[in-house]
């Protein structure tokens, strides 16, 4: 048999056996890699009531975070109100809601800040948005015992609607505002990070852009 | 003694030759322009400082392009052998220079392994666009083609079909193929580049590749253009010394080296006036999209055409067939390197040379298919300081070894070429290949994988 025949030979042999070994071996999940991006923090103005009653009146404003991401499988925002009147003068306390909506529109998060009538200063809340996801899982999957890094994997195949790149909004509804005078200004800033996963276990880095 | 193809009793017609200059030119073409014009090329020029990246570009393909690329075509006619053969026999079997030609055979067989794989994924993508399967989720399908079973599956497709036109031989497959997909590509490209001029914030996809922007221009702007400009026509891993290895006695290689040249960086400007403006127009030239690679063609120019509507499958499918074409075509000239050593040299039939060298080339590429990291680094900018050393050891030889490498660079043409050539290969040529090679050694390698060892004190 010549050479060439038999080289033939052990790569045809090489090519089925690693084919197969390929196939069988392969876990596509079993290792993916995030990276972990933060985007700027930025002061932004919650529009203030006018002329508004003393009592029942909203205000609300929305907040566009921008995550040029796909497979957003965890976003952790830090969302800080700050209002502009002290010492305030409110005749209620004020209830600040915050709304976070990922880029199919749908609500992932939800959280109140609350001012006593006489109390000022900024507060802040957080919002661990994996934990929403993971809290949203089907029971009919949901009943592996997966580990945390295992979730992540299988819920950035599973949220489909996630995976567009697309704005993360958050919207807040204050209600009671400041009634002496009949306005009060909120200042809003929100920082956070995004955790994504790119393509099949592949690093990839870079700062987004983009803010509150 | 050094044996010739007809004397170790190769059969004339198993070596083959090109029916028409048209059809060398169209394979030679096919061969440079690969998927490096469309994602590599116009994200280079936007971030070296746009029509300034060309300038540099097109200056650096005069000074160190063009001579190289004259240089393997003159080595290829010459000896009318594969790299190992034609530096065996130009050199009377100098063994330092049969082991350039071994670097030359093994570089293009290890690129081509991996390289079937991203053909086979734009296949995929050609296919998924008929029916717009990519639409829904571009990002998740891109997962799902780019290892794992689909990725192995269109990986045998893809080399199947090169060993298959390699083995049916050089005019009857390597020509009759480029002469089918050549013009196609040409033609569709163009009808993509026009459609998306016409969508509606197209515009700053223009400026992003063709806004003159000198305070961009750097030294890694120089050392990018000037890869590109090597690269780019396939230099350095010995697909253009092959193919000119077909070529007619009568012909001219300068003049047809430029030819090859003026259309492959017609396509790569041609690439950036489909991709940019297409991305632009709905808002996606940002954040990854931006920097080019596989994510900008296969997330971010897949989603682009999902945002098409109707349009979108009739351009997607254009897009990735035309894309698919240029990787073929460049996947053949690849493959074709090592089919053409085991034909010259081992005197097997070409048959079975690329049904060897296919099995050879799809083993390599199994363990990019399944593993995206292994890929990664296959893949990865390392190989550019091998074919700059390629390219380096190409001047040096014509510029300092190959007797009478005038006369056959100015058989068939203009008178004087040759001379201003060699003279380039002796001086201008080497010492910008020895700069980019130490920088890429330092940037692409060293950096990359040896960040923590201060081995220059750089």
């Amino acid at each position: 048999m010549e050479t060439v025949d038999t080289l033939i030979i052990v790569f045809a042999v090489i090519a089925v056996v690693g084919s197969a070994a390929g196939a069988f071996l392969y876990d596509p999940p079993a290792s993916p890699k995030d990276f972990v991006v933060t985007f700027t923090e930025e002061e932004h103005d919650v529009a203030s009531e006018e002329s508004g009653s003393v009592s029942g009146s909203t205000i609300s404003d929305t907040v566009d975070v921008p995550v040029p991401m796909p497979n957003v499988t965890a976003l952790e925002l830090t969302v800080t109100m700050s209002p502009s009147n002290s010492p305030p003068v409110r005749a209620n306390p004020a209830n600040a809601v915050i709304i976070v909506k990922d880029p199919a529109g749908s609500e992932v998060g939800r959280k109140t800040i609350t001012w006593a009538s006489t109390e000022s200063g900024a507060k802040s809340v957080d919002f661990d948005i994996a934990q929403q996801y993971l809290a949203g899982l089907p029971d009919s999957v949901d009943t592996r015992n997966l580990t945390a890094e295992e979730a992540e994997t299988w819920a950035a195949g599973e949220f489909t609607n996630r995976t567009a790149t697309g704005i993360w909004r958050v919207t807040v509804q204050i209600s009671n505002p400041g009634t002496v005078p009949n306005e009060e200004t909120f200042a809003i800033s929100v920082s956070g990070t995004a955790t994504h996963y790119h393509g099949q276990a592949r690093l990839e880095t870079g700062p987004i852009s983009g803010a509150a | 003694m050094v044996k010739t193809q007809a004397a170790m009793g190769t059969p004339e017609g198993e070596r083959g030759a090109w029916s028409s200059r048209t059809g060398f030119i169209l394979a030679a073409v096919g061969s440079a322009v690969g998927l490096g014009n469309i994602w590599r090329f116009p994200f280079s020029a936007a971030e070296g400082g746009g029509a300034a990246f060309i300038f540099i570009y097109l200056v650096l393909l005069l000074l160190i392009g063009l001579p190289i690329m004259f240089a393997e075509l003159a080595i290829g006619r010459k000896a009318r052998l594969n790299p190992i053969g034609s530096f065996r026999k130009l050199t009377e079997g100098n063994r330092l220079w049969v082991g350039a030609g071994v670097l030359f055979v093994g570089v293009s067989l290890f690129i081509i392994s991996w390289y079937s794989v991203i053909a086979g994924w734009v296949m995929r993508y050609a296919f998924g666009s008929v029916v717009g399967s990519y639409f829904d989720d571009p990002a998740g399908y891109f997962t799902d083609v780019q290892t794992g079973m689909d990725a192995l599956g269109y990986h045998i497709v893809v080399m199947v079909l090169t060993a298959s036109a390699l083995a049916i031989g050089v005019s009857k497959g390597i020509e009759r193929v480029a002469t089918i997909m050549m013009p196609i590509l040409f033609t569709l490209a163009v009808f993509i580049a026009v459609y998306v001029g016409f969508l509606s914030g197209s515009g700053e996809g223009y400026s992003f590749m063709f806004a003159p922007d000198f305070s961009e221009v750097d030294g890694s702007t120089v050392r990018s253009a000037a890869g590109q400009a090597l690269f780019s026509l396939s230099l350095g891993q010995g697909a253009i010394l092959t193919y000119a290895s077909y070529l007619d006695k009568k012909e001219s290689l300068t003049t047809n080296g430029t030819i090859i040249s003026i259309a492959d960086t017609g396509v790569a400007i041609l690439g950036g006036l489909m991709v940019l403006p297409a991305l632009a127009a709905f808002g996606l030239l940002t954040g990854e999209n931006a920097q080019g690679g596989a994510g900008a063609l296969f997330i971010g120019l897949a989603n682009a055409f999902s945002n098409m509507g109707i349009a979108g499958y009739f351009v997607g499918t254009a897009f990735f067939v035309s894309l698919f074409f240029a990787a073929f075509t460049s996947a053949i000239s690849l493959l074709e390197v090592s089919v053409s050593f085991v034909v010259d040299q081992w005197n097997v039939p070409r048959k079975k040379a690329a049904l060897l060298m296919g099995l050879i080339a799809y083993s390599g590429g199994i363990i990019a298919a399944v593993d995206g990291e292994i890929m990664g680094f296959m893949s990865g900018s390392w190989t550019d300081a091998i074919l700059i050393l390629g390219a380096l050891l190409i001047s040096i030889f014509v510029g300092y070894v190959m007797k009478d490498a005038i006369d056959e660079l100015d058989r068939g043409g203009i008178r004087g070429v040759g001379r201003i050539t060699i003279a380039m290969t002796r001086t201008v040529v080497p010492i910008i290949l020895i700069v980019l090679l130490v920088l890429a050694i330092k940037v692409e390698i060293v950096d990359q994988y040896f960040a923590s060892i201060d081995l220059f004190g750089w």
